[in-house]
């Protein structure tokens, strides 16, 4: 009706204005905008500037190796693809696996289906149909709280997060997606536990690349970070590959699934979904990642691509290797000071480990890594007349 | 985390002052910096709240 009225001014030349309520919904298609139509106000945060708040989430970069076996027996930490946590409760069924950042080889569906050529891979290498309560295996991302603020949680503010991702799996069924907020102060979060929201993705279909998308709506209860400045705050995403017992969310409890709770009960409890499948039921199951991105919003958009080095560099204030080479004459008992930049400046003064050079003599070396931008390096003669260290590998570790 | 062999690391001649903690941290040796931000010596020093974990004092 509206548009023959304006037909009808049109012919009367009158009115010819046209306002919303003239366009049909749906009428306006991105094919009639003009090139220059679309500016910077007309688009929202999400797509404008760096919108994945995953590191790493193409799994292109492993500073620590690409493969790793027996991580249930090995426990919980980092290995092979960087900013991924493998976490575990030191499960005595006897399952195990090995985890790997898979290449994928030309034209296969890893890179066809996902646009990824690498994935975090965990297959299972010794299984276990049945789990004790209590066990889980999972692997998480710890994101930093200072990268955070923009969500506005514990606010009535607060932003809700979408996460989405490309998975694969000879394993169908249910997975665990668990939220996890670490408050900055240890007391507090001794007293009160780690807010948690646990839901899940289902895989339909085995050995098929299935892209998922999970919104979580905000935590208006606890914010990432308050003026209680104690240790970092992070959000933690985790994957759940298996769990029993009280490792489960419970509805006839206070840890329900698809809610924001306080886990109360040593912080270890209540992480997974009751719905959670078990990966470790068979040797022939694997479990790839890749594509994982968190945005804000509850919209998700496609993966955000960054090159090899914007990745390693934004990696690297959580974990660096270097190798220096250091040499030093006539040192006998005094020490030798030397000064190592970091490559980048990292979250926090980093652990420090030296693995043996290919030529090392004399005396014993030891790290001061108060900084968060420098190592010493302190040589001890020891009565040697020459200490020298060459081809040694140094590790900085700045994880959450 | 599995840790042994906690002991603290004294800079004589710069900071006199311990600078580090040398530790072995699920089998791997690690200089870990006194930085509460430092995830390693956040959980050295839960342990030794907790009392399974003692920290020896520095060579001399």
């Amino acid at each position: 009706m509206a548009s023959n009225s304006k037909n009808l001014a049109e012919m009367l030349n009158t009115d010819v204005t046209v306002t919303a309520t003239d366009i049909a919904d749906g009428a306006v298609t991105t094919a009639k905008l003009a090139d220059d139509a679309v500016t910077p106000t007309k688009v929202t945060d999400q797509i404008i500037g760096r919108k994945n708040l995953i590191i790493n989430g193409g799994m292109q970069v492993a500073q620590r190796g690409t493969s790793q076996a027996n991580i249930c027996t090995e426990g919980n930490g980092y290995y092979t693809v960087d900013r991924w946590l493998f976490a575990e409760s030191n499960p005595t069924s006897g399952f195990d696996a090995t985890m790997t950042q898979h290449k994928a080889t030309e034209g296969a569906s890893t890179h066809r289906d996902t646009g990824q050529i690498y994935s975090l891979q965990i297959d299972v290498t010794t299984a276990a149909t049945t789990l004790t309560s209590g066990e889980y295996v999972a692997f998480d991302q710890r994101i930093e709280g200072s990268s955070l603020q923009h969500l506005q949680w514990g606010t009535s503010s607060g932003k809700s997060i979408t996460l989405s991702f490309w998975v694969y799996s000879q394993k169908t069924g249910d997975y665990s997606l668990a939220i996890k907020s670490r408050h900055n102060n240890t007391a507090f979060y001794t007293a009160n536990g780690e807010r948690r929201y646990v839901t899940k993705y289902t895989i339909n279909s085995a050995s098929t690349w299935e892209k998922k998308t999970i919104t979580i709506p905000a935590d208006t209860v606890q914010p990432i970070m308050n003026d209680l400045d104690d240790v970092d705050p992070y959000l933690s995403i985790q994957f759940g590959l298996c769990g029993a017992g009280t490792r489960l969310a419970d509805a006839s409890s206070s840890y329900a699934a698809d809610t924001w709770y306080y886990d109360t009960d040593n912080l270890i409890t209540y992480t997974l979904h009751p719905d959670q499948v078990n990966l470790f039921d068979s040797t022939s199951n694997n479990f790839f990642l890749t594509g994982v991105q968190l945005e804000v919003g509850d919209t998700a958009t496609p993966f955000e691509n960054l090159s090899y080095g914007e990745v390693l560099t934004l990696c690297e204030r959580y974990y660096q290797k270097i190798t220096p080479s250091l040499s030093v004459g006539q040192i006998a008992s005094n020490n030798m000071y030397n000064t190592f930049l970091l490559k980048n400046t990292m979250r926090e003064a980093p652990s420090t480990t030296l693995s043996s050079g290919s030529s090392v003599l004399g005396g014993g070396w030891t790290f001061n890594a108060a900084q968060d931008d420098a190592i010493r390096v302190i040589g001890s003669g020891g009565g040697n007349a020459n200490i020298r260290a060459i081809g040694m590998v140094m590790t900085c570790d700045a994880e959450l | 985390m599995n840790i042994t062999n906690a002991q603290y690391i004294f800079d004589e001649d710069i900071e006199n002052a311990n600078t580090a903690i040398r530790a072995t941290i699920d089998g791997v040796v690690m200089y870990v910096p006194l930085k509460q931000g430092n995830r390693h010596y956040a959980e050295i020093m839960r342990q030794v709240e907790e009392g399974t974990l003692t920290i020896a004092e520095p060579d001399a």
